[in-house]
């Protein structure tokens, strides 16, 4: 049996050598690529902590040499707490040092960042983005580090993309939704999700153990659909058809789980019924309604469904549907309160589109429109949902006027594909550029 | 937005609404010929993209210092191809190059890359350039630059229509290595007068059509290439291994034609 001494010394050890690893780790990436402003705060929030876990283990081991062997074992607490910390680190540090600049869409990270800043109390707020191997986007809460770093984990095959990236806004809304939920203009949706569950549920849920998973559920749903209208308004009609890219890629838009409910997301037809909702009211679907697209038949007849079902232990409880219906409205009211700066997005839209897409047919960057001292230049979120509409309808007459590219060549379409995407972001990279530069005559929204 | 009277009358060196009526003449009319002056540049960057004289240069940070009497100036892009250390002991422009040769490194800006003494690196210009379907245009680098001992472009020619962040071939010359700082000015663009009309039937040539980093050379294996020609035997080497004496032991290949 090792002394309670032995034991210590080796604590000590292993979590010595555990933070040494990692900071290690971020030293060297960050002496090879370049990182986001926010991924570098985050490693020098990782060199702060590990420079004091370091000082506090050998602080520990000095104390112990000098108090009596027995003593020893009573600081293996403050160890473990130490580990416990790193142990969380860790999942976070491979991650965010596999994000460098060259394998993300940085202009869009940029523009969410501003997006984001724009929102009274997140001022401060950046996005570290995380790239990992879940084909998945997911948003982690800052546990142990400043709040103000929004932790965004993206696919790694998706990293240096752009349209399927646009769906981080989703995660950023759970961020949004996290932070603010204490904040004054909450207060109406929480009052409406608890006038819902005690008209529509409190009869349904006899047993009281249920009571807390069931107001769960009606809050995940309420969260999911706050964060799709939220990246609706700041994207537009973009975010949805990324959002249905990237759900058809992982295989969750059949035919059979689109009006299914599930205890944390409500059901794929209700979600685009309701982004459908707040196109028109924003002004942008009647610019794309008319697009020969499958993605805007999919949103209108996924719109169009009326029946929903949520099943518990494969038995239909109506009423969860029916409790949260009576919330949607007060969802929408909330994302517009919060989000005044993306009131005029569709107009500079419906302007601008046909111009650059003109630009990206001729194989220009669309920052070519943005002419000093010329008309205000649009935006890029307008820039963003022209070159998506342009990537679902115009593919095939860009290819036509290229040398050997086939519209059926999966290789020539990746190719272009890429092209189109790398424009859109030299198109917003230029953008930011020249509003660094006081030279763009318009706002970024 | 200039008009094509405009053009015209910048390239004869008259004012076209002060233009006589003349007799018409049998001889042919001589070409527009020459280097692009900063009227005509700045004529032809305010015609609209689907112009085929149009010429495009985005962004233009500061227009006015931009362009000169006779040409425009390129600032250096953030994304750089550096040379790399190959395993194998010599290098084979084939189907691989575009991985094997070269490491990717953004610089942002505000930041440097550092040339090392003698060596070249791959980067490209800020700016993304369409070309007029009438003009040619040459890469150059800037006086300032150049007197670092910095040499940018070996192969500075860019064909009519071209549509891209121009790759730049750039060569620290010097015993000493040298910082690169993207969005500094690096090079000038120069534009020529082609004899040539614009065929709305003629496709664009889709090899470097529109890249915005620098591009690796998209080649194809040498004995596709000599095939075409028909050379009917090609001597190939394929990646070879290292043996158990550390000595490299290449994996020679024959192709035959046919």
């Amino acid at each position: 049996m090792p002394s309670p001494r032995d034991s210590l010394i080796h604590e000590a050890t292993s979590l010595y050598r555990l933070v040494d690893s990692i900071n290690r780790l971020v030293a060297e990436h960050e002496s090879i690529f370049a990182y986001t402003d926010a991924a570098q705060s985050f490693f020098e929030e990782i060199h702060k902590q590990a420079k004091a876990t370091k000082a506090t283990v050998s602080g520990i081991m000095e104390r112990a040499s000098r108090t009596a062997e027995e003593s020893a074992s009573r600081y293996l607490g403050e160890l473990i707490i130490q580990k416990g910390r790193w142990k969380t680190l860790h999942t976070y540090v491979k991650p965010a040092t596999d994000a460098h600049t060259l394998n993300l869409p940085v202009p869009l990270i940029q523009m969410a960042t501003d997006h984001l800043q724009e929102i009274p109390g997140l001022e401060k707020s950046a996005i570290v983005v995380l790239l990992t191997p879940h084909l998945m986007y997911y948003q982690r809460p800052a546990s142990k580090l400043p709040a103000c770093l929004v932790f965004v984990e993206v696919p790694y095959s998706q990293g240096p993309g752009f349209f399927s990236n646009l769906t981080i806004y989703h995660e950023l809304g759970h961020y949004v939704f996290d932070s603010l939920a204490a904040a004054p203009a909450f207060a109406k949706l929480t009052e409406a999700q608890e006038r819902a569950f005690a008209k529509k549920l409190d009869r349904a849920i006899t047993t009281p153990s249920l009571r807390p998973w069931a107001k769960g559920v009606l809050d995940d749903w309420t969260t999911e659909v706050f964060c799709d209208l939220f990246a609706l308004r700041h994207l537009g009609p973009a975010y949805t058809f990324a959002l249905i890219d990237f759900l058809s890629l992982i295989g969750l838009m059949g035919e059979e789980t689109e009006a299914k409910f599930d205890a944390e997301h409500p059901a794929p037809a209700l979600r685009f019924r309701e982004q459908l909702h707040r196109m028109k009211e924003d002004g942008w679907w009647r610019i794309v309604q008319g697009l020969s697209s499958e993605h805007v038949s999919l949103v209108t007849k996924l719109a169009a469904k009326t029946k929903y079902s949520f099943e518990l232990q494969e038995k239909g409880i109506p009423e969860f549907i029916e409790a949260f219906q009576t919330i949607i409205p007060f969802i929408h009211a909330l994302v517009i309160e919060i989000t005044p700066h993306c009131g005029t997005a569709a107009k500079d839209f419906g302007r601008r589109r046909a111009e650059i897409e003109n630009c990206l047919l001729h194989g220009v960057v669309p920052s070519q429109l943005l002419v000093e001292g010329g008309a205000p230049s649009p935006t890029p979120v307008s820039m963003i949902n022209a070159a998506y509409c342009f990537y679902l309808t115009r593919l095939p007459e860009l290819m036509s006027r290229l040398e050997g590219q086939e519209d059926l060549n999966l290789k020539h379409r990746q190719n272009l594909i890429e092209r189109l995407e790398a424009w859109t972001m030299k198109g917003i990279e230029d953008f930011q550029l020249l509003g660094a530069s006081g030279k763009n005559t318009s706002s970024g929204n | 937005m200039a008009t094509e009277d405009d053009l015209t009358a910048l390239r004869t060196g008259r004012d076209a609404a002060r233009r006589k009526p003349v007799r018409p003449s049998r001889k042919v009319r001589p070409s527009a010929s020459g280097v692009f002056a900063k009227r005509e540049l700045e004529a032809r960057l305010g015609l609209e993209v689907h112009n085929p004289k149009s010429l495009v240069i985005t962004p233009l940070l500061d227009k006015k210092k931009a362009i000169d009497a006779d040409s425009v100036d390129l600032r250096l892009g953030t994304c750089f191809l550096l040379p790399r250390s190959l395993p194998e002991p010599y290098f084979s422009p084939d189907e691989d190059t575009a991985t094997s040769l070269y490491v990717k490194v953004h610089v942002p800006l505000g930041r440097y890359l550092v040339v090392p003494a003698h060596q070249t690196v791959l980067g490209s210009t800020l700016e993304f350039i369409k070309l007029p379907c009438d003009a040619s245009g040459e890469v150059l680098t800037k006086s300032s630059i150049a007197r670092t001992f910095i040499v940018v472009e070996t192969a500075p020619w860019i064909h009519p229509e071209y549509r891209g962040c121009l790759t730049l071939e750039i060569a620290n010359v010097s015993n000493t290595p040298v910082l690169l700082y993207p969005g500094r000015p690096i090079g000038q663009l120069v534009l020529l007068h082609v004899d040539r009309k614009h065929d709305p039937k003629a496709k664009i040539k889709s090899s470097y059509f529109g890249p915005v980093y620098p591009e690796a050379p998209p080649f194809q294996n040498p004995e596709k290439d000599l095939r075409k020609i028909g050379v009917p035997l090609t001597s190939v080497i394929r990646k070879g291994t290292i043996d158990g004496n550390g000595r490299f032991a290449p994996k020679r290949d024959h192709h035959q034609l046919g």
